[in-house]
């Protein structure tokens, strides 16, 4: 039984169809990063999986049809990072990641001691327990991306979508956001992780999905979907490829004469 | 602000702390209460109402129990809907600038009063006037849940309300400019400025349900506004339902806002400060907010009102005038010093 399992589905937005007959099963203990041009649907993907668009086809989340669960039920399969990494009030780091325990708990009544241990061990796992007294709007980008995701954790689902988690940090704070990531697929979760950096989806994915406009979506391993002739036909570059260290990387480089096809 | 600090990570001192508060407000609430029995519309203090002084028992009576009674509880109650219609709009808006004025209600419920002035309902009853502002309110809310009912974003929602502020607000001058005499234009201009003399229990009676009501609408929203201060994809993905939670801030700030301006006329400030106040003391979670900004509403209100009652000899001084006069400056030299707090 697969994960995340995509069968079909087709999403319309502002009149434009922007994912069309798409199908794809992500395992346990997979990181899947959804590559594409900016507009090619991979935020629409994550979104559209989560019931979040209005869509077409079916979406199985833990072989449960996500459409004939209730949100909340949903809630508690899959968790979900946006990409805005705003908070909007000055929450505690702890208050923050506690919002994540918010499908388990009661409409009244304090937080039960599981969801107070499921908060500490998502504090410890994206290291954040030194943050927890703090406020996270007097955080930096890369310890507000780590808080964020603590925060998707300590709803402790087998499945994580997340929307550009690297976007706006260092290289050092990027690296420790996948290999973040990396660790909880190999604990057997399931990531989907939406990426513009292509060195990134090469080095830390298990499997690539490239999305290029409506019913053009490739998934495999990402030297085959990450392959020269194939990044010069969607996105118009010239890239570097190799590997290190047993892993693919991939340095894009320029732009082709003749642009993206 | 350790107070603030230490809620914000949730520790055990954070929750002390605002046990601490409540307990400090609602010791408030219960003074007020006192005091605004015992003082009476000129703000002279005395325990006559009581039986204590040269009031005939049967007088002393109808004053406490059809004067003053009424009047303590219109304030509390009205100030403790303000508050938290305040901090329910901040959390649905995501913004510390909404103030419970903003989705029309109120605007509309003093139309509807003046309409009641304007046909004489005022004199036939003296239930008239806020039957009147419950029946504009009432307009105004059924038009914005329409709007609200499509599923559209919590912005134009707002834009809803700002135009149906427009709307009655020109309505209403539109009543007064055609006032057939200036004494009734006098009136319906000192009634619109917000006051809690000459209420009966009567229309504590009558208001109560709405606003009890628009209370329990407004404390089932607590876990929707959590989530929401993620944005709103991270709170619809946390199993909160968009549309259901827009819905039940409109129609708890509704009731209780349209209600309490049915009965009291136009106060402001009071659902704009309080939630920002007690951010600052109990930290920014908005169901954090909801129970500490409405017992902050009542001390605020109640408080203002024995304050109104001080400064009145002849004239009496409008609850209304009050909240602003003291409310804005107040408003901003908060403001002010927290700017230096924030940017050091």
């Amino acid at each position: 039984m697969s994960a995340l399992s995509v069968e079909g589905l087709s999403v319309v937005r502002g009149g434009r169809p922007v994912l069309s007959g798409l199908d794809l099963a992500v395992g346990a203990g997979e990181v899947l990063a959804v590559v594409g041009p900016n507009g090619a649907g991979k935020t629409t993907l994550l979104q559209a999986a989560l019931r979040l668009l209005p869509r077409e086809g079916r979406v199985l989340v833990a072989g449960r049809d996500s459409a004939r669960l209730s949100r909340r039920d949903l809630a508690r399969l899959a968790a979900y990072v946006p990409q805005a990494k705003s908070v909007d009030w000055p929450l505690g780091v702890e208050e923050t990641v506690a919002l994540g325990r918010l499908p388990f708990r009661a409409l009244l009544g304090p937080p039960s001691t599981e969801d107070r241990q499921a908060v500490d061990r998502a504090l410890a796992r994206a290291a954040c327990t030194a943050l927890r007294g703090r406020r996270v709007t007097e955080l930096s980008g890369g310890e507000r991306t780590r808080v964020l995701l603590a925060r998707a954790l300590a709803s402790e689902t087998a499945l994580l979508l997340v929307d550009e988690p690297v976007s706006g940090l260092d290289p050092r704070h990027q690296l420790g956001v996948m290999e973040l990531l990396a660790d909880l697929a190999r604990e057997g979760r399931t990531v989907v992780c939406v990426l513009h950096d292509l060195a990134l989806a090469a080095r830390f994915a298990t499997r690539v999905l490239l999305l290029n406009g409506p019913g053009r979506a490739i998934v495999g391993a990402s030297e085959e979907v990450l392959a020269p002739e194939r990044l010069a036909a969607v996105y118009g570059i010239e890239a570097l490829s190799g590997s290190h260290e047993g892993s693919p990387f991939i340095l894009p480089w320029k732009r082709t004469a003749q642009g993206a096809q | 602000m350790t107070v603030a600090a230490a809620s914000a990570s949730g520790s055990g001192e954070g929750v002390r702390g605002r046990a601490r508060l409540l307990g400090l407000l609602i010791v408030l609430i219960v003074t007020i209460g006192v005091l605004s029995l015992v003082t009476d519309a000129q703000g002279h203090p005395g325990l006559d109402v009581f039986g204590h002084g040269a009031l005939a028992p049967e007088l002393a009576r109808t004053i406490l129990l059809e004067v003053r009674l009424p009047r303590a509880c219109l304030a509390l109650l009205v100030g403790a809907s303000l508050g938290l219609a305040g901090a329910a709009l901040q959390g649905l808006t995501r913004n510390p600038l909404a103030e419970p004025g903003l989705i029309g209600t109120s605007t509309a419920a003093a139309f509807g009063a003046v309409l009641a002035f304007y046909f004489g309902l005022a004199g036939a009853s003296s239930l008239g006037l806020p039957l009147g502002g419950i029946a504009g309110a009432a307009l105004a809310l059924a038009l914005l849940m329409r709007v609200a009912g499509r599923d559209r974003p919590t912005a134009t929602l707002m834009l809803a309300g700002m135009a149906l502020n427009a709307l009655f607000g020109a309505l209403t001058a539109l009543a007064l400019n055609l006032a057939p005499n200036p004494f009734a234009v006098t009136e319906v201009v000192f009634w619109m400025m917000g006051s809690f003399a000459d209420r009966s229990l009567a229309h504590v009676v009558l208001v109560a349900p709405f606003l009890l009501a628009g209370a329990v609408l407004l404390a089932a929203t607590s876990r929707g506004l959590d989530a929401l201060s993620l944005g709103e994809e991270a709170a619809a993905s946390l199993g909160v339902s968009l549309p259901r939670l827009r819905l039940l801030v409109l129609a708890g700030c509704g009731l209780t806002v349209g209600a309490a301006t049915s009965v009291a006329g136009v106060i402001g400030f009071v659902g704009l400060v309080v939630p920002h106040i007690m951010r600052s003391l109990v930290g920014a979670r908005p169901s954090g907010l909801l129970l500490p900004s409405a017992l902050g509403g009542a001390v605020l209100l109640g408080g203002a009102d024995l304050l109104a009652r001080f400064f009145s000899g002849t004239t009496e001084l409008k609850v209304g005038v009050v909240t602003a006069v003291v409310g804005a400056p107040f408003f901003l030299w908060m403001l002010l010093s927290e700017r230096e707090s924030v940017s050091g």
